[in-house]
């Protein structure tokens, strides 16, 4: 019986893990459809040194739920709103003088292309194009201000262009040294419109793609000397106060305080248990068309 | 080793051949994706006045871009269009209004929220 009892064990310690640990990130969309927004937003990662704590954090302050793809040191979750993939969470160790961000991935139809596009302009590679069978193509680049930005070539289909429910992600924003360039890089890969807005001195720009606003370009606020560009990501809530007051209660901090922004609505910026920055921004269509306040 | 406990090892061998590729390999560690960054907070002035969100819709850079004036025959000559500064990028028309984002309901979402 000794031989068994050690086959079965060996069975036990390979097969029992694979059920939990199987990494199969799942599709963008389900059914798939042939629907592509090139410049869109389409996904996000958190990478942390504590998924546990990220989990509760994000299931309290957004009602995400979270599907384990991998137990033990390194783990990696989906978050889901209302049953389907909005984001991911990575688990990895935290490097010193950094801190756990979230990045962002713009939809593309070929990653490869895009990061020869990206080389030739100024960019570098962060982590180099792979592919998932059933998400697509991702590669991770830096822009030529250094700010990691990913693209993702969706198998699935790119998700729609409808409003976003409150937990989705809604907009995104880069921060940088020379707005003005790097709205040229991004237009030059992604084949954006630009838009120029007045924003008290500052530089605020308006990346669209079919008509449809998809970023901003700001310069960093002023004053602000201590920090570089990046991205910034905002989710869509119903009261940016009452999301920011939930943060803090949930172990996270604020840190810009929620106040109106040029579509009339608030926004904040929060950082979760971590120290990973994330926007949040309200946005009511009873509101609309009023303009900022 | 009996017959009865070769066959046996010979299934169990396929079954840790199955697993094995998912469950002892080192599964997802090359994740594309992740990126830790610089420390600070550091937002300076960022407050009222300075705005980074979307407009609500058709808003237009040079609201008086459409205005008419009279010249002296009385005819009315939309305003000549002002010299753009130069930028990097190619900026959009100025006549062209500033998209909002993708307002429509989804068909699938557009449950009920939970006051998030």
């Amino acid at each position: 019986m000794r031989p068994r009892a050690a086959l079965l064990g060996a069975i036990l310690v390979c097969a029992a893990p694979a059920a939990a640990q199987r990494f199969e990130v799942p599709p963008l969309v389900e059914p798939a459809s042939d629907e592509h927004h090139v410049g869109k937003f389409i996904w996000a990662d958190l990478v942390t040194p504590d998924l546990a704590a990220a989990e509760r954090f994000y299931s309290g302050l957004l009602g995400w739920t979270f599907q384990d793809l991998r137990a033990g040191e390194r783990g990696y979750a989906v978050a889901l709103l209302d049953g389907l993939p909005v984001a991911g969470l990575i688990q990895r160790p935290e490097p010193p003088e950094r801190r756990p961000a979230w990045l962002g991935f713009i939809a593309v139809r070929d990653v490869d292309e895009m990061k020869r596009a990206a080389l030739d302009h100024g960019a570098t590679v962060v982590f180099e194009p792979k592919t998932y069978p059933k998400r697509g193509r991702q590669a991770v680049l830096a822009d030529p201000e250094g700010v990691a930005f990913g693209v993702l070539a969706s198998t699935s289909g790119d998700p729609g262009d409808f409003l976003v429910d409150p937990g989705g992600f809604i907009w995104g924003s880069l921060l940088a040294r020379d707005p003005d360039r790097e709205a040229a890089f991004y237009q030059t890969l992604f084949g954006y419109e630009v838009f120029e807005l007045p924003s008290e001195g500052q530089s605020h720009l308006i990346l669209s793609s079919e008509n449809f606003a998809r970023a901003s370009v700001n310069s960093l606020p002023g004053g602000a000397v201590r920090r570089g560009p990046h991205w910034l990501i905002f989710v869509r809530v119903t009261d940016a106060a009452d999301a920011a007051a939930r943060a803090v209660s949930l172990g996270g901090r604020v840190v810009v305080e929620p106040h109106m922004d040029r579509h009339g609505a608030r926004v904040a910026l929060v950082a979760d248990p971590a120290g990973a920055l994330l926007g949040l921004m309200e946005w009511s269509d009873v509101a609309a068309a009023e303009g900022p306040k | 080793m009996s017959a009865p406990l070769g066959r046996w090892a010979v299934r169990a061998l396929g079954i840790v051949l199955l697993a094995w590729p998912s469950g002892c390999a080192v599964t997802g560690e090359g994740y594309v994706g992740g990126v830790y960054e610089e420390p600070g907070y550091d937002f300076g002035d960022w407050g009222a006045g300075y705005w980074v969100g979307p407009p609500r819709g058709r808003e237009h850079r040079d609201e008086h871009h459409d205005e008419h004036r009279v010249d002296g025959g009385g005819v009315r000559r939309p305003e000549p269009a002002r010299p753009a500064p130069p930028h990097a990028y190619r900026s959009a028309p100025a006549t062209r209004p500033v998209p909002s984002i993708p307002t429509r309901p989804s068909p699938v979402h557009g449950r009920p929220t939970r006051g998030r």
